[in-house]
């Protein structure tokens, strides 16, 4: 799925001005089924859920992570569904200090995928809640489906937005080179969705 | 995390031969006993022996290739041979039981070479020693023809008393009873001058292993009254090794700490007379901040005396300094200068970090994943773990022309089987990292090797994970 390759590309963009380091411990799929650990670590900006709140830049990535698994089988749904939950991500982030480009970035984007999915809506089609069946993780708010006949179209302009964002980050990645010198010993690899290991 | 109950096989693995009753050559009286005790002596220090005494070409081959299977799990891989050695032309034989030799050809086709010797250890993780008391006489003598052969070149002496030098890879110690050219002692007891020093060398608690062996050939040049001189050929990693006792975070240069402080005298004597390994045992001891000798001021002394003196492993640990600013104001393009240093000698861990440097920008350098392609490539040829995994990430993703699922799945096998822990994580945690078909190439691999018996679905259940831990080197 294009659209996909695309949105991963955006989260391995992201990571060079953050220059995050994985702690490990946490994987792909953590996303939905990890709110727990989210609790309890400082305090909470106001009417943002504790669930929803992202405290490192390494929560940020592996929530981008997760949202292709998340909206994989949403069929008609599928850009809506990523609207959804770059949304939820964007304002989980709000507390992330120092992360405000990217999270702007993830905003807009959020933004122009929800337009996306409005401008090529399916008015026979049901809004329908998206829910993930391993995680039961639920979508925050009933999603739109793209027309059959709009699918082509839609999938065009979410790649076009998606690529506008990975414009956008690649140049502030290459504006904060220095803090991407900061040592890692494992990172996210540019444009892929691998991590890249260091000598020990 | 992992589980823990998974205990990892003895990192220490031994393949101990001695031949005493030859065939066709003049028979041996202490090799069958020095190899015995020396079987013992390494059990009694934790290791995996192997034995074989009194072995036969076609075991001996089959010995080694057990050997090399089950070494590139250990940290440290062993051989010890006692027994009839020869060198034809510049090469290295160990001779079997059951050879029967008319000819150089004969030596060469009958025996095992000390490259096969060399060949059965060097995948080991940490370190690779090869003992070779042996050469104790010219067993040949006269009796071999010179080689008439039309194919090879019959002009060159057969053999010379004693064996030549070795030139084995960093990491790896090849350890003569004697110098080169010169013939060991089989010794008046029961056990050669050789195999009495090292045995009890071996098991002196906390003596590091450059150092045992350096004091293996005090001990036997005294005994013998300067007559035979033990000689060790090859660089050990700075990695220090303890055979007896010192276990405290073995296997990493934290383990520099545990040395006793006589040790460190006789460090600081090597390092005098310009052993860089010894600068960098200085240097990592200087470099824990849990011990009371930290000085981070002074290990960089010792490093960059050690970087002079052209010790690749000293320039990349000193970039790393430089790098990350410890002990020194960064300075990147130190570091970068240092890295190429230690890479242009082929020094595989600077040379995946200049990889990575390169794909994803940094020390200067602008982000270029082109150029960092050859990095990685070049790095995971040497069998480096992590430049294994990253290669092979990036043959997943489709940027490396020529390969495909099948060559991610060998480097990541091979990463595995290399020891890095980083790669067993990320396997067990994140497997859909990596596309269906390397992952399935991957299952296909476990189970060649008999770690996994599953089906080929590409979906990482307990049991490719229990595969793949079983690869790794733990029990499963």
């Amino acid at each position: 799925m294009q659209v996909l390759r695309y949105l991963v590309i955006l989260t391995l963009v992201l990571v060079g001005p953050v220059a995050a380091q994985e702690t490990g411990g946490t994987g792909e799929g953590t996303y939905g089924g990890s709110e727990g650990s989210y609790g309890g670590e400082g305090t909470t900006s106001p009417g943002l859920s504790v669930a929803n709140r992202v405290a490192t830049p390494q929560q940020v990535i592996m929530r981008l992570n997760a949202i292709p698994e998340f909206c994989s089988s949403s069929g008609a749904y599928l850009v809506d569904c990523m609207a959804e939950r770059m949304e939820q991500l964007a304002e989980g982030m709000s507390g992330l200090s120092g992360y405000q480009d990217a999270r702007k970035t993830i905003g807009e984007t959020a933004a122009n995928l929800r337009k996306i999915a409005r401008d090529n809506r399916d008015p026979q089609a049901p809004r329908a809640v998206v829910q993930h069946s391993d995680t039961n993780t639920k979508s925050s708010r009933p999603l739109v489906a793209v027309a059959s006949t709009r699918k082509r179209q839609a999938a065009a302009a979410a790649v076009s937005a998606l690529e506008e964002a990975e414009t956008i980050l690649l140049r502030s990645a290459a504006q904060s080179t220095a803090r991407a010198v900061q040592y890692q010993q494992i990172a996210a690899a540019l444009g892929s969705n691998k991590v890249l290991l260091r000598s020990l | 995390m992992l589980p823990v109950a998974s205990v990892a096989a003895t990192d220490r693995a031994a393949l101990v031969l001695g031949m005493a009753d030859y065939q066709y050559l003049p028979k041996l009286d202490n090799t069958r006993n020095d190899a015995l005790r020396m079987a013992e002596t390494l059990e009694g220090i934790g290791f995996d022996v192997t034995l074989g005494i009194d072995v036969g070409a076609e075991d001996m081959t089959r010995m080694l290739e057990g050997f090399a299977f089950r070494a590139e799990v250990a940290d440290l891989a062993l051989i010890y041979f006692a027994g009839h050695g020869v060198e034809v032309q510049g090469e290295n034989f160990l001779i079997p039981v059951d050879v029967q030799v008319q000819s150089n050809r004969d030596v060469e086709r009958q025996s095992a070479s000390l490259k096969q010797l060399l060949a059965a250890v060097e995948k080991a993780r940490k370190m690779r020693i090869v003992i070779l008391d042996s050469c104790r006489d010219n067993p040949l003598g006269d009796a071999l023809a010179g080689d008439t052969s039309e194919t090879t070149n019959a002009s060159t002496a057969p053999e010379r008393a004693g064996l030549a030098p070795a030139n084995p890879d960093r990491g790896t110690l090849v350890a003569f009873a004697a110098k080169d050219g010169q013939v060991a002692l089989d010794g008046r007891g029961e056990n050669s001058p050789y195999a009495l020093a090292l045995m009890e060398k071996m098991v002196q608690p906390g003596l590091e292993i450059s150092l045992m062996f350096r004091q293996v050939r005090d001990l036997v040049l005294q005994k013998t009254g300067n007559l035979q001189e033990p000689h060790t050929y090859g660089s050990l990693t700075g990695v220090p090794f303890y055979l007896a006792g010192g276990n405290e975070s073995a296997g990493s240069t934290d383990a520099w700490a545990a040395l006793k402080p006589d040790q460190e005298e006789q460090l600081l004597a090597l390092a005098e007379l310009g052993d860089t390994r010894s600068m960098l045992g200085l240097a990592y001891i200087r470099l824990n901040p849990n011990q009371d000798r930290f000085d981070p001021a002074a290990a960089i002394e010792f490093l960059q005396r050690a970087a002079d003196a052209g010790s690749p492993e000293a320039q990349f640990e000193l970039a790393k300094l430089y790098e990350r600013g410890t002990g020194v104001e960064p300075d990147p393009a130190k570091a970068l200068a240092l890295y190429r240093a230690a890479a242009d000698q082929n020094f595989a861990d600077a040379i995946n970090d200049l990889g990575f440097l390169h794909y994803q920008g940094g020390l200067g350098l602008p982000a270029n994943p082109q150029k960092a392609l050859t990095f990685f490539e070049r790095a995971a040829d040497l069998r480096h773990p992590q430049a294994q995994f990253n290669f092979a990430a990036l043959i997943d993703d489709g940027l490396i022309p020529n390969k495909d699922p099948e060559d991610a799945a060998q480097y990541l096998y091979a990463a595995l089987r290399s020891g890095s822990s980083d790669v067993l994580k990320l396997l067990s945690e994140r497997p859909t990292m990596f596309t269906d078909q390397t992952r399935k190439a991957l299952q296909a691999k476990l189970k060649d090797n008999d770690f996994y018996q599953g089906s080929i679905d590409g979906d990482f259940g307990p049991g490719t994970q229990r595969g793949i831990r079983r690869a790794y080197g733990l029990d499963g």
